[in-house]
């Protein structure tokens, strides 16, 4: 089999698991349906933050979710013992690539529900719909990337819940940095006219970063991988 | 320049702390290290017995 | 030879000290158009920034250890490097933390204000703690040695990046200061205090590792018994 077919049927696999059973789909949509639940009663309907703070919200929402979501996917072939048939069956590249593209599928399905639905709740005004788009994209292929690894790393130790947030964190702090100034130009922070120009740097770094992290992660997986 | 006298006496107090406590602490491991050294040499010449009668 | 290593590094510092203290002239005031409100006590740069330097090395050491247990037969030794490296990583990153905060007090008057270089040493300290708990949550060892490897590569490459970032988007409030000139005293006495940091790390390093290592020795002693 090819590499490509490999890390198809990885995809393919993750994603008819995870139909059956919908584990990871409810409870990171709860998750995220909580979360915003909360902020809505925190501003009890009135006195709309401002724009930096919608933000910071929406990265914040969309982080946790991320984290609590995403640290099931190399748990689940631990506890059922199906890892050993998988690292059989495909290189390790192909399966951080098919478990890669399965959470970024999932991650990006949870943001284009949740982000519009805080930016609507907050009544904040999008003025640069496509690079909102294109930040949020970016961010979460990032934010996919190095979970991916992190929850290889986590599905190994036995205090699992909470761990995964701490150790992508500090890892993805420059995702943050460059994902919160981008939404607050899309949003028009600083950035009137609505042009794309404030948010091009933003697109670079999350650009770079998502390169960088898809390398280092295909060269180091293999080393958790297959011990 | 006067005004600084006291800082380096302080300074100089607090690195010699240090250092003896660091060097005081790399003598004791020093100790710990050959009283173990001898323990597992003990062991391993043993276990070379058994198994030279075995 | 090891002996005469350890005095002369306990006498190198010493020196430092007195060359910081005696030697070096107090930095421009800031009547003359300097930085700092306390002139004289700018020679805390001389037990400041050299942490910094050991943090680098340190995660450097601990990233080429990691990799070389990884690639290198899986030795355990190596784990224990790359752990012990780390520990110091984040006692220097502590240290720099606490020299800096001091430094910014007693010239700017805030203890903290989330500057771009703060911010990267409050990251690498997070990631050193998240290292030590991920650490804490495996009991097979060699399973343990590789995740821990595994992530502490995963940061050395990932946090360069933090060096170009942060600064891009923090940039509008720093204390530490652009540009600095330094004196010719001030550069040698810097990299003077740099070599002896090095040295005491290489030191704490080595006795560190002795420590596993005879904790080793017991516990498969005691297993023999």
């Amino acid at each position: 089999m090819s590499w490509v077919t490999e890390a198809a049927a990885v995809f393919v696999k993750e994603w008819v698991s995870e139909w059956r059973t919908r584990v990871s789909l409810s409870s990171v949509g709860l998750f995220a349906a909580c979360s915003l639940t909360l902020i809505a009663l925190a501003l009890r309907g009135g006195a709309a933050p401002g724009r930096e703070a919608a933000a910071a919200l929406l990265w914040i929402v969309i982080f946790f979710t991320a984290a609590t979501g995403l640290g099931r996917s190399f748990v689940h072939e631990e506890e059922r013992g199906t890892a050993l048939a998988l690292r059989l069956s495909a290189r390790a590249t192909a399966v951080w690539a098919g478990k890669y593209v399965a959470n970024a599928t999932v991650l990006t399905l949870l943001t284009a529900i949740a982000s519009p639905m805080l930016v609507a709740m907050l009544g904040i005004r999008v003025v640069n719909v496509p690079l909102f788009f294109f930040v949020l994209l970016l961010g979460v292929l990032a934010l996919a990337a190095v979970m991916t690894l992190t929850a290889a790393l986590v599905a190994q130790a036995t205090a699992r819940s909470g761990l995964l947030a701490a150790l992508s964190f500090p890892v993805l702090a420059p995702v943050l940095l460059a994902g919160v100034h981008g939404v607050e130009a899309a949003m028009g922070v600083g950035n009137l006219s609505g042009s794309i120009e404030p948010g091009l740097g933003d697109l670079q770094v999350l650009g770079s970063y998502v390169v960088v992290a898809v390398t280092a992660s295909l060269m180091l997986f293999d080393f958790v991988w297959n011990d | 320049m006067q005004g600084m006298m006291p800082l380096l006496i302080v300074a100089l107090l607090v690195w010699a702390g240090v250092f003896l406590f660091i060097l005081a602490v790399d003598r004791r491991l020093s100790h710990i290290e050959r009283i173990v050294g001898k323990l597992s040499i003990e062991n391993d010449s043993s276990q070379d017995k058994e198994t030279g009668v075995q | 030879m090891a002996t005469f290593g350890k005095l002369f590094l306990g006498v190198w510092i010493a020196l430092v000290l007195v060359a910081t203290f005696l030697w070096l002239p107090s930095a421009v005031p800031a009547a003359a158009g300097g930085v700092f409100s306390s002139p004289d006590l700018a020679r805390i740069i001389i037990l400041h920034l050299p942490n910094s330097m050991v943090v680098i090395v340190a995660a450097f050491v601990s990233g080429w250890y990691a990799l070389r247990y990884l690639t290198r037969g899986r030795d355990p030794v190596d784990d224990i490097r790359s752990k012990t490296s780390v520990a110091l990583a984040a006692l220097f990153c502590v240290l720099a933390t606490v020299t800096g905060s001091v430094f910014a007090r007693v010239e700017w008057g805030a203890y903290w204000n989330w500057d771009p270089k703060q911010i990267c040493i409050f990251l690498l300290l997070l990631i050193y703690a998240a290292y030590f708990v991920l650490r804490a949550g495996i009991e097979d060892a060699e399973k343990r040695a590789s995740v821990c490897a595994v992530y502490v590569l995963f940061a050395v490459v990932m946090t360069p990046m933090l060096g170009y970032v942060v600064p891009k988007y923090m940039a509008t409030q720093s204390l530490h200061p652009k540009n600095t000139q330094f004196d010719a005293a001030y550069s040698w006495t810097l990299l003077a205090a740099g070599a002896g940091f090095i040295g005491l790390y290489a030191w704490l390093q080595n006795i560190a590792v002795r420590a596993d290592l005879v904790r080793m020795a017991w516990e498969e002693y005691q297993c023999k018994e």
